[in-house]
């Protein structure tokens, strides 16, 4: 069934490229690389479906962004698991050769958490404006992705930044690690 | 400088380049707004968020989902290629895993000791399903020629090929716990973990990981009749444990610098032989084999789980010689290693046996009984089907006579 396989280079080309933005926007719509990489597969899957468009497109990231942004607001496929966290997601071949001690890692991790926690508490369509907008995306990107006018887009993203800093801030600091010593 | 002017500063990406004047302007507005102040934080704190790197295999995974029919049954069955992952061997490839994971857990404190303990020989492996049919015209020893198709059995029970270790907990890290969950689950034939659930556990905060860990294990299907097949009911422990002294003198630092680079190159190697895996579950034979190709050139020989892998793929396509040859490279790189604690001794026997090397089938149950019997590997259970049917041959040895 090698066939199988080869049958769309074309599609690896044509989103190859954008994998990388793809996986980062996701991986701050989801908050860890496992949900990451389950909305960057839906992207792929239903863009595959969309191939003739794809390789229309002159900006094909936009696209898929946009893709990503409507996966990750419906929902996603519901799933029996914790709720988000970050941790190393596995034992992670591209931490720097100065590695962190455990404390340093753990407080670190504390500190992700703190803010992924928060941010499962805003509404989908708030923590998918911030995460692409953090990722770098301009306004006008932006309207692209959500078909929202800009006036709206930004009244959006400064009340959910609002919601999200009084939520941080009603968590208090990020605690330390006093107890691992 | 108004709400409006902090808001199209936050929107325009604008932060880390803002002059001194400006962002005096900015800070005294943000001292007398506790709206923007918010919004300002959590921008920053949004802009802080570490993103990590795009897991090697993503590509390859995310083309095989988009390749998958999408039907009902097959986007369940895509599920487990989200959870990364990794392939398994026969029960020999484990061992390796197993150790380099173990050594590496040591310097640091922050990485679970796993533990495997070997799944039960599924009940379905019953007498009747014979390894390799044997009939009466092809039964003559050294039936050097014949070329009837037999049918090979890779394993008694399975085992995965590489694992992830789980994460640590870190409240059981804060206090220094030790742990363990004992998890049975099942795996499809496509080799994919499924059905996890927890049989018991020292605390439950570690079953969570645990379970997720074990959703992104990998397995190689044990081949039964020429396919491969889901097993039902396998169990494994997975154990936390904390290295006695976790600060090492200054001498060893040069020793976790190497065994760092040896964790990294084993992670990359991992995530490689992950793309060989999601192409063999693809069916993609052909894809598979030539990225087991790329990664001798990248990696070397010196992998036994590469050389295990090659001998499973070889058993799939049918090429029976070649993964008798591949077995056989498994087994030399293991004792090189001087690590062979288990090795792929069934599906060699099996293989040698599909082939009338009949003697060379007997040769490897004895070297597997010999090294058993020295305390070397672990016992991956009695290949009594095989020992029967050369004992119907007239072959036996006084090794295999004793239970």
């Amino acid at each position: 069934m090698a066939a199988m396989t080869m049958a769309h280079p074309e599609f690896r080309e044509l989103v190859a490229p954008h994998l990388t933005a793809l996986f980062r926007s996701a991986y701050r719509l989801t908050g860890n690389t496992q949900d990451a990489e389950d909305v960057v597969q839906e992207v792929c899957v239903r863009a595959y479906t969309h191939l003739a468009t794809l390789r229309t497109l002159e900006q094909p990231k936009t696209w898929l962004l946009k893709i990503a942004y409507r996966v990750f607001v419906d929902g996603l496929r519901r799933r029996t698991r914790s709720p988000v966290r970050a941790t190393a997601e596995d034992f992670d071949a591209t931490r720097s050769s100065d590695e962190p001690t455990p404390e340093e890692r753990a407080e670190a991790e504390l500190a992700e958490r703190r803010l992924l926690d928060a941010l499962t508490k805003l509404d989908r369509e708030q923590r998918a404006l911030l995460a692409l907008q953090v990722e770098g995306y301009t306004l006008a990107e932006l309207t692209a992705m959500t078909d929202l006018s800009a006036d709206v887009l930004k009244a959006r993203l400064y009340r959910a930044r609002v919601r999200l800093g009084k939520l941080l801030a009603a968590n208090g600091k990020a605690p330390t690690l006093a107890l691992v010593k | 400088m108004s709400c409006n002017d902090v808001a199209s500063v936050l929107d325009s990406h604008r932060i880390a380049r803002l002059g001194p004047a400006e962002r005096a302007k900015i800070d005294l507005h943000l001292a007398a707004c506790a709206d923007c102040s918010a919004a300002w934080d959590a921008q920053s704190e949004l802009l802080a968020l570490n993103v990590p790197l795009m897991p090697a295999a993503l590509l390859e995974r995310a083309l095989l989902a988009s390749r998958l029919p999408q039907s009902a049954p097959a986007r369940r069955a895509r599920m487990p290629l989200m959870f990364g992952a990794v392939l398994l061997a026969g029960a020999a490839a484990a061992a390796v895993t197993l150790s380099v994971l173990r050594e590496q857990s040591l310097p640091t404190v922050s990485s679970p000791v796993v533990e495997q303990t070997s799944a039960p020989a599924t009940p379905e492996r019953a007498a009747d399903e014979p390894a390799a049919r044997i009939d009466a015209a092809s039964a003559a020893p050294q039936g050097d020629g014949v070329t009837s198709v037999e049918l090979v059995e890779t394993a008694l029970s399975i085992a995965p090929i590489v694992r992830r270790p789980p994460d640590y907990p870190l409240e059981a890290l804060k206090q220094r716990l030790a742990g363990n969950v004992q998890l049975k689950f099942d795996v499809t034939a496509a080799g994919f973990v499924e059905n996890v659930s927890v049989v018991n556990s020292s605390d439950g905060q570690f079953e969570e990981p645990a379970i997720r860990a074990l959703s992104a294990w990998r397995y190689l299907p044990r081949i039964v009749a020429g396919k491969r097949v889901a097993a039902k009911d396998q169990h494994t422990i997975i154990r936390w444990e904390l290295s006695k002294d976790n600060e090492p003198p200054a001498d060893q630092r040069q020793v976790d610098a190497k065994q760092q680079a040896a964790m990294r190159e084993y992670a990359a190697f991992s995530d490689d032989l992950v793309i060989a895996l999601d192409r063999l579950a693809g069916d993609d034979l052909r894809g598979s084999e030539l990225q087991l190709d790329e990664m001798q050139a990248i990696y070397g020989a010196g992998y036994p789980d590469l050389w295990g892998f090659y001998g499973y793929l070889f058993t799939v396509q049918g090429n029976y010689d070649r993964a008798i040859d591949a077995y056989e490279r498994t087994l030399a790189t293991f004792a090189a290693r001087g690590q062979p604690k288990s090795g792929p001794w069934v599906p060699l026997a099996n293989l040698y046996f599909a082939r009338h090397q009949y003697d060379a089938a007997l040769n490897t149950l004895v070297r597997q009984r010999a090294l058993y019997e020295s305390g070397r590997i672990n016992n991956e259970g009695e290949n009594t089907a095989l020992i029967a049917k050369l004992r119907a041959l007239g072959l036996t040895h006084e090794s295999l006579e004793t239970p």
